[in-house]
């Protein structure tokens, strides 16, 4: 498996484990009757904090990800080569982690799956107002089409890294 | 409509005549990622006309003699 890959992994996990708690949080708090289907700004607040959250864990992540990537490859280069020098081990590390055009094919192919999903969610928030539901609904189709968008742009872009980009 | 090309090339018969460089040094040559190299082997991506020069440039052969193309 490839950094890009396991990059990407990471961020799905990250993207998940942020979803399954504010669904567990937001069910809570509803069922407790706490956060009422009218109390729009109380879920305002909470669906911020929550993609505050996320930023800033896959912020964390990343760095915690290549940290333990850099060792993994210095471990590795050390065990193979015990002569190998830390010039060659950055050099190794650096060589891992390029960001090359196909990199940003792949990327821009997914974005494109990512932006037809969020219009679709948007536009099915907006059928959902129309029809007389609440509005916090809509808030929450829009909240989903941005979740499940990034996770089939992320999936898609490792079915391409594995499978070809063209 | 125009009918599509299949674009094959010999970067691993020439990787092989230039002293067995290896995939990591050919990427490192050309700017790129090793898994770019292997997909470009395995034929999963074709690389645009800068990254297809830069591997003739590495190889120090015209490009006709890196890439061929076939109509599919």
């Amino acid at each position: 498996m490839s950094y890009k890959e396991k990059q990407i992994i990471m961020s799905i996990l990250i993207g998940l484990g942020i979803v399954g708690s504010y669904i567990i949080f937001a069910l809570k708090q509803y069922h407790a009757g706490v956060f009422g289907p009218e109390d729009y700004r109380l879920w305002a607040v909470a669906i911020l904090k929550f993609i505050g959250a996320g930023v800033m864990l896959e912020i964390i992540g990343q760095i915690v990800f290549h940290i333990f990537l850099a060792i993994g490859i210095a471990v590795r280069e050390k065990i193979r080569n015990q002569d190998m020098d830390d010039r060659d081990i950055e050099k190794n590390i650096k060589a891992q982690m390029v960001e090359d055009e196909r990199d940003k094919l792949i990327s821009m192919k997914s974005e494109m799956i990512v932006q037809v999903i969020m219009v679709l969610g948007f536009i099915a928030g907006l059928v959902t107002l129309a029809a007389g539901y609440t509005p916090l609904l809509m808030i929450h189709f829009v909240l989903g089409a941005f979740v499940l968008g990034n996770t089939a742009g992320s999936i898609i872009r490792i079915v391409k890294y594995r499978m070809g980009s063209d | 409509m125009a009918a599509k090309l299949r674009i094959t090339n010999n970067i691993r018969t020439l990787r092989f005549h230039h002293g067995e460089m290896t995939q990591q040094q050919l990427a490192e040559l050309t700017g790129v990622s090793r898994q770019t190299i292997i997909a470009l082997e395995a034929g999963r991506y074709s690389p645009s006309l800068e990254l297809a020069f830069r591997i003739a440039e590495a190889f120090d052969v015209p490009l006709p003699e890196v890439f061929e193309h076939k109509k599919a």
